[in-house]
This record gives C-alpha cells, sequence and structure tokens, in this order.
C-alpha cells in the first residue's frame, strides 16, 4: 500500500513539474525604459555602477585581493573590468561572479569612460 | 521535434516504470524465501554520484547522506590566483532514502545562488544471474535561481523564471568487479533564456564509467554530450576525470572537470570551460552518510 502511494507520489511530481515548464525570453521582459540611457562616461557614473555591483566583494578587497574603492583603483583596473563584464555569463571569469550581466546602458557608460582615458570627473 | 522526443522519452519511462516496478518490488516480496530471490549484483559505483551526474547507487532506506560538492577556480587562471585555488564554488546537499529505491534530495549552490531538489527512483536493479542486466534509475529535479534579477527585466520577472527542470533515466551495469558503465539520457528545460538564439529545451546523453584500481580506489570518467539541435551558442560539452577513495563510512571524490556547477542544468547546458584551453577546475565531493535506523 504504501509503495503504491509512494509510487503515485513519484508520477504526481513528474506531471506537476512538466506543468511548470514554461517558454520566455529575457529581452520580453526589459522594461521599456522611460528616460533614453546616458552613456557619457564619468567617474561618478562608474563608481555608482561599481558601488551596485561589485562592491559587495571588492569594496575591501574580501576576493582575490582586489579592491575598487578609490579612483585610482578602478581606473587602474577599467580595461580588465569591462573585458570581464562582457563575457558570456556562463564563462568562468564572468563578472560580477554568480551575479547578474550590467545593463547595456551601464557597461556603455564604463566604455565611454575608458574612451575618453578615464577621467576623474 | 524536441516536444516529440520529451514524450518518446517519457511514455518509456511510464512504461518501463509500470511494467517492471510491479514484479520487482511486490511480487517477487510475495515469493519470501522460495529459491528465485534475486540476488542483485553488487554496487557499480561508490557513490550516489559519478563525477558531476548521479549514478544508480541510492542512499538506502532511512539513511541520510550529506554531501559537500566544491569546484575551485580555473586552472589557468594563473599565479595571481594561485592556479584557481583563490576562487571556489560550492554546493551543501542532503540526500535522503525513503526506501532504498527512492530517493529525495535538497541542495544549494553559490553558483548563481541556486537551490535545488530531486527525487530518484531506482525501478530496475541489475541481478547476479543476469536476468536484469541493467539497473535503472529515473531521475528528475528542478532548480530556483534565487539571484536577484537584472533591474531592467525585475518588474516583468515571474517565480518560473528562476526554475530550472531536469529529467534523467540513468542506465548502469556492473561488467565486472573492476568496471562498471552508464549511460544517462538527459531533457534540461530552462524556463528563461537570454533571447531568441537561445533553445528552451535541450537533450544530452551522458556516457562514463568507472575502473576499480584496488579495493578503495576508483578512476572515474564522465562526458555529456549535447544533442547538437538543442545545443545552445556558447555551450561546451562537459568532460570529467576523477577517482573515488572510499574510507570508512566516507566517499571522497577528486576530480578535474571543465564545468565549475554541480547540478543538471549547470553541468550538462551552461558549461563555458575548455580542456584544450586549460579552463580545468579541480573539485571534489565528500560524503558522510547518517543513519536513522
Amino acid at each position: 500500500m504504501i509503495k503504491r502511494l509512494l509510487l503515485l507520489l513519484v508520477a504526481a511530481i513528474i506531471v506537476m513539474y512538466f506543468m511548470g515548464c514554461t517558454d520566455r525570453y529575457e529581452t520580453d521582459l526589459v522594461r521599456k525604459s522611460t528616460t533614453p540611457c546616458d552613456s557619457t562616461g564619468s567617474y561618478l557614473k562608474v563608481q555608482a555602477i561599481i558601488n551596485t555591483n561589485c562592491s559587495n566583494c571588492h569594496t575591501n578587497g574580501v576576493s582575490s585581493g582586489l579592491s575598487y574603492k578609490t579612483y585610482n583603483e578602478v581606473s587602474g583596473a577599467a580595461e580588465r573590468i569591462y573585458e570581464r563584464c562582457t563575457l558570456p555569463q556562463s564563462n568562468s571569469q564572468f563578472m560580477p561572479q554568480n551575479g547578474n550581466r550590467l545593463t547595456d546602458c551601464e557597461l556603455k557608460v564604463i566604455k565611454n569612460w575608458i574612451d575618453a582615458g578615464t577621467p576623474n570627473n | 521535434m524536441i516536444n516529440r522526443y520529451l514524450s518518446l522519452a517519457f511514455g518509456c519511462l511510464f512504461t518501463l516504470g509500470s511494467a517492471f516496478a510491479q514484479p520487482a518490488n511486490d511480487l517477487l516480496n510475495e515469493l519470501g524465501d522460495e529459491p528465485n530471490v534475486p540476488v542483485y549484483a553488487g554496487p557499480a559505483f561508490k557513490g550516489t554520484r559519478l563525477i558531476q551526474g548521479h549514478s544508480v547507487q541510492m542512499v538506502t532506506k532511512k539513511h541520510l547522506d550529506f554531501m559537500i560538492q566544491h569546484r575551485f577556480g580555473a586552472l589557468n587562471s594563473g599565479a595571481y590566483n594561485f592556479y584557481g585555488l583563490d576562487v571556489a564554488t560550492i554546493r551543501l546537499g542532503f540526500d535522503y532514502g525513503l526506501t532504498d529505491n527512492l530517493n529525495i534530495g535538497v541542495g544549494r549552490s553559490s553558483f548563481q545562488k541556486t537551490l535545488d531538489g530531486y527525487v530518484k527512483w531506482r525501478f530496475l536493479r541489475q541481478t547476479k544471474d543476469n536476468k536484469m542486466p541493467v539497473s535503472v534509475v529515473a531521475f528528475a529535479s528542478t532548480t530556483v535561481k534565487t539571484l536577484t534579477p537584472s533591474s531592467n527585466i525585475k518588474d516583468n520577472y515571474q517565480f518560473s523564471d528562476r526554475m530550472v527542470h531536469a529529467a534523467q533515466l540513468i542506465i548502469a551495469r556492473k561488467f565486472s568487479e573492476r568496471l562498471s558503465l552508464q549511460l544517462t539520457p538527459s531533457v534540461i528545460h530552462n524556463n528563461l533564456v537570454a533571447d531568441n538564439s537561445f533553445t528552451h529545451t535541450q537533450l544530452a546523453c551522458g556516457i562514463g564509467g568507472r575502473i576499480k584500481l584496488n579495493r578503495s580506489i576508483s578512476f572515474n570518467a564522465e562526458w555529456f554530450p549535447q544533442l547538437p539541435d538543442s545545443k545552445n551558442p556558447g555551450s561546451i560539452n562537459t568532460l570529467s576525470l576523477g577517482f573515488d577513495i572510499e574510507t570508512g563510512g566516507h566517499v571522497f571524490q577528486l576530480h578535474f572537470t571543465n564545468s565549475q556547477s554541480m547540478i543538471e542544468k549547470g553541468f550538462i547546458t551552461q558549461t563555458a570551460g575548455k580542456w584544450d584551453k586549460g579552463d580545468i577546475f579541480y573539485g571534489f565531493n565528500i560524503s558522510r552518510t547518517f543513519s536513522f535506523d
């Protein structure tokens, strides 16, 4: 009797499990922004992005001894930061590690800041 | 096409289940001590995991297996990162035997902050007289990514978008005391993918085995080739090589693999590392079994 109940339970779980399948694309979920992306690069904006996305591990240098607290630290690592943030998310070197990909607008801000010579503004 | 594969796979699963589970369990139990009670073949593998994936081994009834799985960073990350040892992903899991043939388990991985749960049911078991030449296990798992979604998709994000399902049929045979081989046809369903260049459902067939080197050590290998039709861009097939070392109530599994994830959706479909580029992760699984008998 118990065995039959267990079998029924397994069958029920399998059925529920496949009913739980959906097919959605992230591109369909993107919120239509009311304000267009201001992608001009400045340290102030880059610092805000770093604080939101990287400071958890990189403010006090907890991860691999890398700290992004000061202008010198961020500008010195700028190209490497951009490179790691633009890798495919499945790449083990992708940053933020175990985090979400930066938005296109955030990546543009960092890129434009690097192209402008990482000014301290 | 994929739907056809799916219905075929699960049609087979249910048919096999209903056809064989009954005789294997109820009827044979009723036979009592008669001479044709099946004598099962010894364990095909040392642990409930071959390397990354599940093996046909089960946690026995009323036993709890606590497993710590750990993968370091890539060997090619250089001396600065101490060849990967500075970086780590980890999964902690509990596997429990409801019966000798039915296990449930839960776990939590640091890889994308993922919770997972599974049901594993062995409905055929290899016998010594070869009347049943293989052990077959049906496996189903669901994972929930608890990572906060990006701010730009947060408003439309639903709970189901966090989920990925995996179903496997694990078929293994112990050929001799030294050699066991395993096949693992697998279906993975991602509820949410990046864009329409990705497919939601992936099919793969794991191939693996072990060669016992002595009483307590075995060499294991496992490869999960994905069917080309369903493979997502950038996804690499996972190849893992390792050793199982058995000491008392513990099984230590030490291995090298090109995948950092330790759950089916990760190591079957989201592997980006390439062996020839040195994206190799050193890792280990340690398990300890507790009895509630």
